[in-house]
């Protein structure tokens, strides 16, 4: 019997099919269950300003195959290496919060990409057997909707970060990502959430962390729908299903952190996997109103789609 | 060959083995790892870029294309000459026309009555006729199509038109299999 843990300080996670060990406590990850040596660790430590072999060097992040570098002034910087290590670099006096804001966001991306993993841009609710992905630039409604499936009894398996591997079988499964969503206040009051109690994501921003609860869903479940999301200077909702290379175009496109995989060594992965899910998904545009007055209306016309996905056209 | 020149029927054109290749619907999506760039091609690029799965002669090419697509030959020329100048740019196609030809060593021909068959070196097999037998002796030394066709007009009774025809579709299909090489500028 020992009176010491020799494990050490670390915490074990899961998320996104991976088990993690953290040195930082992350509450937005699930504890993990099973036993076993991680997949990928994080840690703090010294990182160095720049990448001593970056092909890439941009103003917040150098890149080169197995090594990518994050600057974030006021914040930390962070060092992701090989698919399975990140050192965190936190600037004195940076908040916890926006420490681990760009932690799970960008660096945890950048993970995933050197991991040869799909990561898109969006949301993805559990529907049937399956799940649907909600893609789109910042501020087309991905967090939204997907709060708004939930209040309709859907739950919930990623928020911001979507990521799509294969199984065994060659299947292509979402893995669920964080129990959490990230929303503005106003699309807190859209699904009828006061926001005003729940924990800020970054002190200059009115985001805040919802967390999902009952309603995250924490199994990988095969993907069955992409929409992508386009707020648009009109009145009505309307769905047009996607054909041909578009469909590749619009992965691309949506592929979270894509000029990460600029001299990632991933960029052929990433070409490979998201035509496969092209080939396999059927994928539509859903323009909407650029307000969220209609997001019932929107919500109806989604779920008649994942209904008998044939679209407006 | 200048960039402004047209690519002679002869020129033969072949992919680059790095760029990545994806089908969706019929239509090809290539990535070139190399420049990091994508293309999306329509339905006769995308066409065009299958009948590149082996190495093919320009004029190859455009017969094959009006074969499949109605298309008047003169427009199907001016469109092929556009898009595989394209492809050549964005270095995913390599082009050469040369002007002398030679066979390829280690190449073995086993001779029968009025026919031959070639062997390469990966043991693939290619039967040839008695006029195919006798161009591949005339490559032994490096010869132009034009010496070629002089050479076998004035062996074989054929007409001249008729005899360039076959010479360069044969000529065409040996350095697909890579059973002849370009000797050079003449």
């Amino acid at each position: 019997m020992s009176l010491i843990d020799v494990k050490g300080a670390g915490h074990e996670y899961r998320a996104f099919g991976l088990q993690i060990r953290s040195s930082l406590p992350l509450p937005e990850m699930l504890p993990a269950t099973g036993e076993g040596e991680p997949d990928a660790c994080i840690d703090c430590g010294t990182v160095p300003a720049k990448l001593r072999e970056a092909m890439v060097v941009r103003k917040r992040f150098e890149a080169a195959p197995g090594a990518f570098l994050l600057r974030i002034e006021g914040v930390a910087r962070y060092l992701v290496t090989g698919g399975k290590r990140i050192v965190v670099d936190p600037e004195r006096g940076a908040h916890d919060e926006e420490v681990r804001l760009f932690l799970l966001g960008s660096a945890l991306g950048a993970l995933l990409h050197q991991r040869h993993d799909l990561v898109l841009h969006g949301s993805a609710i559990g529907d049937g057997g399956g799940c649907a992905l909600f893609l789109g630039v910042s501020g087309a409604g991905k967090s939204t909707l997907a709060l708004a499936f939930r209040q309709r009894g859907h739950p919930i398996l990623a928020d911001d970060l979507s990521v799509v591997r294969a199984d065994r079988d060659g299947r292509l499964e979402l893995q669920p990502g964080y129990q959490q969503a990230k929303l503005w206040l106003d699309s807190l009051a859209c699904v009828d959430i006061d926001g005003e109690g729940l924990r800020r994501v970054h002190r200059s921003m009115d985001k805040r962390a919802l967390p999902l609860g009952a309603s995250f869903l924490h199994f990988p479940r095969p993907v069955t729908r992409i929409y992508i999301l386009r707020p648009e200077e009109r009145d009505d909702v309307h769905i047009e299903p996607l054909r041909g290379s578009d469909r590749l175009a619009a992965l691309r496109s949506n592929t979270y952190r894509f000029r990460y995989l600029e001299s990632s060594g991933s960029k052929a992965a990433h070409f490979r996997s998201a035509a496969q899910l092209a080939r396999q998904v059927p994928l539509a545009i859903v323009r909407r109103p650029k307000d969220l007055r209609l997001l019932p209306e929107l919500v109806g016309r989604l779920e008649a789609d994942l209904r008998t996905g044939a679209g407006d056209a | 060959m200048t960039a402004a020149s047209p690519l002679p029927a002869h020129a033969l054109v072949v992919r680059n083995p790095t760029p990545l290749a994806a089908d969706l619907d019929g239509e090809t999506v290539v990535l070139n790892l190399d420049s990091g760039k994508y293309y999306d091609m329509n339905a006769v690029g995308s066409r065009i870029w299958t009948l590149l799965e082996r190495p093919i002669a320009v004029g190859a090419l455009i017969d094959a294309l009006v074969g499949e697509f109605e298309v008047q030959r003169e427009a199907c020329e001016k469109e092929v000459q556009a898009f595989l100048r394209e492809l050549r740019a964005n270095g995913l196609v390599d082009i050469s026309a040369p002007e002398v030809f030679r066979r390829r060593l280690g190449v073995e021909v086993r001779r029968l009555t009025g026919a031959g068959i070639l062997v390469d070196r990966e043991g693939n097999h290619f039967g040839v006729n008695q006029v195919g037998l006798r161009m591949w002796d005339l490559l032994g030394e490096a010869i132009s199509l034009d010496a070629l066709v002089e050479a076998l007009g004035d062996e074989f009774d054929v007409s001249s038109a008729r005899c360039r025809q076959e010479a360069e579709a044969f000529l065409n299909e040996l350095r697909a299999r890579g059973l002849v090489e370009d000797a050079g500028p003449g």
